[in-house]
This record gives structure tokens, sequence and C-alpha cells, in this order.
């Protein structure tokens, strides 16, 4: 595993921001689930949001990959101020998600998986009868997985028949696909074992190294401190803190996620919490 | 990380080594397993027949054979579209009806034969249009949308002919469901319905409609979060399988020379039945339209011998029966048996 890459303030400024947003608000019914969320995403970083249930975290995630309309603030792709319809519209601005249910047709084969809503089609005449290239489709499908290095058999194999870390890594790589430039992913390690998740965490490192920006949601203090380069941490629907992974201890960030950071929490305590991350 | 890597372009990517489509993975395909199996079960069948009584591998049993099967499979194989993308028609009964009465009715008042047959397939597609609208904008679940507009086809059919048989319709109107080629055993349908066969089989292994309609069935949420048109994909199934309807009404109407305003319950739940065989999943997602096909074959299989065995039309009842529930339990039961050795209950979530 490499190192989490340092993220220096004073460096940072130099980095462009990709995807920023500025006190967001996002309430359901009654329920404020967001109600101040800021988030600034850097050029080619893994950028992890973490804080406790219904501390808004996933309702942050969803609003910047378009599966919600915020309510009130600001969300800015390349200092553009943006307002996105459906995760589709996100796409069109190199915004691709994978969300934790990934989407997939269990039905289809990976290169189908990986092709789909954005089939390649035959020459001119016959691609207005809607016939598809499959074998162009098989072939670059191919060339996708051999880059990202998924440990699949064959991309002619049914999604079905797959284990939970190849399916999350055809999610990966059909987010990763086709011009993208940040990939969003809802807790991508939640349901794997100790080698896919290895795994997961090396294919995250491998898009941050084509410069793309990653943003992860994760419940998962090992992962997150892993492979990410900052953490923004929330609670009770607004923003704690932002910090360089490398600054702080996870003792620190879930401090911060439960509001007990610089109280008097007993080192006994103190120790358990860190246990149970 | 200042500096930025951009991504390598793909020429200088690793070989393309992941590029395999081999026969252990084809064989492996439940959808191919299925087919192997019903193939088999037609030629095991066909051989005892011929053993024990002679007549079935007679070009004219054969031929006879498809000429009985010829609408079963015509509307088997967009209808298998039609439950691969999670829905169900069962409208087809009453489309069979209404076009068959249509192109009867059209040709006795002089129209072209061309163009009543043209016309019917046109009346079948806005059933399936219709259809759809129920589905998709009014919000009802495909089966009852579908149990409503077969009562609608039927009622209709009666009304346009007074519950009576057609009358006066050409002789010529019969020679495209019972004529021959020439003189020789080769039914005027047979090519016909090998061609809508082929059509269908390409739609769904060639278009993109093929591909939408697995993604709808399988999993209509993540199929839309990916761009998949799902309202489309549904509409146009089920235009198809109302079109294809349109068309078997027609040849089925012509079998019978003077088209009549009855549902043919056996026709309808044959295509059903086809299409369960043939190793359609009621769920959605699983399917092919050659499957289809041969789980029709297979019944006019069971149902060829059992006549040439002399059996009464009751038993191929029970025989259709039995054979459902056999194909079908093999599917869940048997598989579970061989894999675990010993007799259980299905799981709970998988019933």
């Amino acid at each position: 595993m490499t190192s989490p890459d340092p993220q220096p303030q004073a460096e940072a400024e130099a980095v462009p921001v990709v995807l920023e947003t500025r006190a967001v608000t996002k309430h359901f019914g009654g329920v404020a689930a967001l109600s101040h969320g800021d988030f600034q995403l850097l050029e080619g970083e893994v950028h992890a949001i973490v804080g406790d249930n219904g501390a808004g975290k996933s309702t942050l995630l969803k609003i910047i990959a378009g599966a919600h309309r915020p309510d009130g603030g600001e969300l800015l792709i390349n200092d553009q101020p943006v307002t996105l319809a459906n995760p589709r519209a996100a796409q069109e601005l190199g915004v691709a998600t994978v969300f934790q249910d990934l989407g997939l047709i269990d039905h289809l084969d990976a290169a189908a998986n990986l092709f789909l809503g954005r089939e390649i089609y035959l020459r001119a005449p016959l691609s207005w009868l809607g016939i598809l290239d499959k074998k162009e489709m098989r072939k670059r499908a191919a060339q996708e997985v051999v880059r990202l290095k998924v440990n699949i058999g064959s991309v002619s194999q049914m999604l079905g028949g797959m284990s939970g870390g190849q399916r999350q890594a055809i999610a990966v790589a059909r987010a990763a696909a086709f011009g993208t430039r940040i990939v969003l992913m809802d807790e991508p390690t939640a349901a794997l074992g100790v080698r896919e998740t290895a795994a997961v965490c090396d294919l995250i490192r491998q898009l941050r190294d084509e410069g793309m920006s990653v943003v992860i949601v994760s419940h998962s203090m090992p992962d997150v401190f892993a492979v990410s380069g900052r953490i923004t941490v929330l609670r009770h629907g607004r923003t704690v803190k932002t910090v360089g992974t490398a600054d702080c201890s996870a003792e620190e960030i879930i401090g911060m996620m439960t509001g007990a950071f610089e109280s008097t929490l007993q080192p006994e305590n103190r120790r358990q919490a860190t246990e149970r991350a | 990380m200042t500096s930025i890597q951009s991504r390598p372009p793909v020429s200088e990517m690793a070989g393309v080594r992941q590029v395999r489509t081999g026969f252990a993975l084809w064989l492996k395909n439940r959808d191919v397993q299925r087919i192997i199996i019903n193939i088999s079960v037609i030629v095991l069948i066909g051989l005892s027949v011929q053993i024990a009584v002679g007549h079935f591998f007679s070009a004219r049993n054969l031929w006879g054979l498809f000429v009985q099967i010829g609408v079963v499979a015509i509307i088997a194989a967009p209808v298998s579209i039609v439950m691969v993308a999670g829905c169900i028609d069962v409208s087809i009964g009453g489309v069979v009806v209404l076009s068959s009465v249509v192109a009867g009715l059209l040709a006795a008042h002089g129209t072209a034969l061309w163009l009543s047959f043209v016309i019917a397939v046109l009346v079948g597609a806005f059933v399936g249009l219709v259809n759809s609208f129920l589905i998709l904008c009014v919000g009802i679940t495909s089966l009852i949308a579908t149990i409503a507009t077969l009562y609608v086809t039927q009622g209709v059919g009666n009304l346009l002919t007074n519950g009576l048989p057609v009358s006066g319709v050409p002789a010529s109107f019969a020679t495209i469901g019972s004529g021959l080629i020439g003189n020789g055993p080769v039914p005027i349908q047979a090519p016909i319905v090998i061609a809508v066969l082929l059509l269908f089989i390409a739609i769904q292994r060639y278009t993109s409609l093929g591909r939408y309609a697995v993604a709808t069935g399988s999993n209509r949420r993540g199929a839309f979060l990916n761009g998949v048109p799902v309202r489309r994909t549904i509409t146009l199934c089920l235009v198809l399988s109302g079109a294809a309807s349109g068309w078997g009404g027609v040849l089925y109407g012509s079998r019978i020379g003077t088209p009549v305003p009855v549902v043919d319950q056996d026709l309808l739940f044959q295509v059903i039945v086809a299409c369960v065989v043939g190793g359609t999943a009621l769920t959605g997602g699983r399917g092919t339209v050659f499957g289809a096909f041969t789980g029709a074959m297979l019944i006019a299989t069971v149902n060829d011998s059992l006549d040439l065995f002399g059996v009464s039309t009751f038993w191929q009842y029970i025989a259709l029966g039995g054979l459902l529930v056999l194909a079908v339990g093999f599917d869940t039961g048997a598989r579970e048996m061989l894999t675990r050795r010993r007799f259980s209950l299905p799981n709970v979530e998988d019933i």
C-alpha cells in the first residue's frame, strides 16, 4: 500500500478546485438532512467524506451526483455554478457516481454493463436500426479492464456470477471510463472482504494517479486513512472541518464525528471508540 | 499532488487478452442449457414415436407440426422479449381475435389482401401502444393492464361481427395460412414463420433494444440511472408483441378460412408456456427468442406424438400441464437437488 499523499495547506492553493459546494442545504419534509454543507474537491485528490449515521454525508454526495436537488446554497464545477437535473447531467460534466447498490445488470455480461446507456453502434445505415458493434465494445471493455487491473476472467462473463469485489470493480470501471474527471463513490468497501477491499483501494489510487478526483463516502476508518488525501467531517448536517489525512489520527476524526473532540473523553472510552472504527 | 498525470492513450495499454467468448462459458449459460435440453427432448420423443408407431420423421408430419405451432411461435418470439423486459402481455389472445376479424372483414369487403393484412398488423401494434400507455402512464401492472385489453379487444372483435363468423371472405384469404408451396410438403406459412423468428432473434441479439430489455427487466432502477430509456424500451417491446400478434391473427384466421371472434385460450396459454419452457423467467432479465421457439416446438411435439399414439385430446391437456411443471421444476428444484444431493424445500426467498 502506498502512503496517503500529504496535502500541505500551502501547496493546496496551487491545485485547482474542480468541485465545490457552498453552504448547500437539503430538507426532507421537516427534517434538515443537510443544513450547511461546505466541501472543496481539488484536482487529482482522493477526498473522504465521513460522519456518523444521519450526518448528511450521503445527502451531500447525492447532491454532487445530481440525484438530489439542493434547497439552498451553491454547487460549482470548475468554478461554474451549475444546477444538475439528474445523474446524467452530472455525467455530462464529467462527474460519475458509483452508488451503493451499484446499478449493475446481473443478466448482462461485463462488457455490456460497461457500455450500458452509451453503446457503440455499427456504421451509419445499420446504426439507424440500433444494431450494436458488440466486437468493438468487447475490445474496448477488455482494454478498460486491463487498464484498471480488474481481475475478471472474461468481459463476456455474466455479472450475476461475479464476486462482490469484481462487481464493485466493474461499477468503478464504468464510472471511470469515457472522459470522467470526478468519480463519486458511496460506501465502496461496505460489503467487501479484506482482499477485495484492498483491490478497491488500489483501484481508487489508480484513478487518482491518472489525474481524476475521487470522493468517497465511507464508514470504514482504515480504508479512509489508506486512500484519502483529505477528509471532510460532517456532523448533524454541518461541515465540521476539512483536514489533511496525514495531519490527524483516526481518534481525532471520530472525535469530530461524534462531537467529543477536545472534550473530556476518558482515555479508556477513547480507546474503545478507536477500536470500534 | 502538484504534477497531474494525464491518462495514457488507449494504444499504449496492455495487450487485449480478455476478449474471450469460450465454448465453456457458452455452455454455462442457462439459456443455452435450456435450449439444448428442449431440442434433446424433442428428438427423444420423436425417436420413440418413430420406433413405436412410425410416421414421426416424415416430411408431412414435421411440416404439419410446424403449421400447428406457427402462430404460437410467431407470437411467443416478441412475448418472450416482453417478459425479459419484466412485463407480461396476455392481450395477445384478444389481439389475435381482433386482427383476424379485421383482416377477414376488410378482405370480405373487397380490400386488397395485402392491405387488409397490413391493417390487421397495425391494429395489433396499436393495442400494444395502448398497453404501454396503461402500464407507463396510468401505472397499472402489465398483467392487469393486458387482461383489460384482452377483454376489450375480444369485445371489439365481437362488436364488429355481431359475434358471428366473418362471412364472404374470399377463398384466396386462406392461402397464406393453409396453402402449400407448389405441390410439395412445405406450407406457405413456413418461410413466413421462419422469417419472423429470424427477425426477432436479430432484434434480441444484435440491437440495443434487446440489450435494454434485459437491463430493464433485470434492474429497472439501475438501468434508468445508467441512462437506459426504460419507458421507450417497454413501449417498443409491447408494440412489437402487438404487431406480431396481429400478424399471428392473420395467419390464424387464414388457417381457419373464416375468422371467428372467439378467444382461443389454448393459443394464449401455449404462447406463455412456450416462453417459460423455453427458459424465459417471469421475473424478467432472462430468456431468449430461440428458446421460446424450442418451447413451442416441444409443445407441438408432445401433442403430435400423443395424436400419433391415438391418445385423446383430454390427455394432451394433462401432458401440457405436466410439461410445464417438469420444465420449470427442473430449473429450480432439480438444480438444487443436484447440487445438494438430497431433497429439501426451496429457500423461502426464492419462492
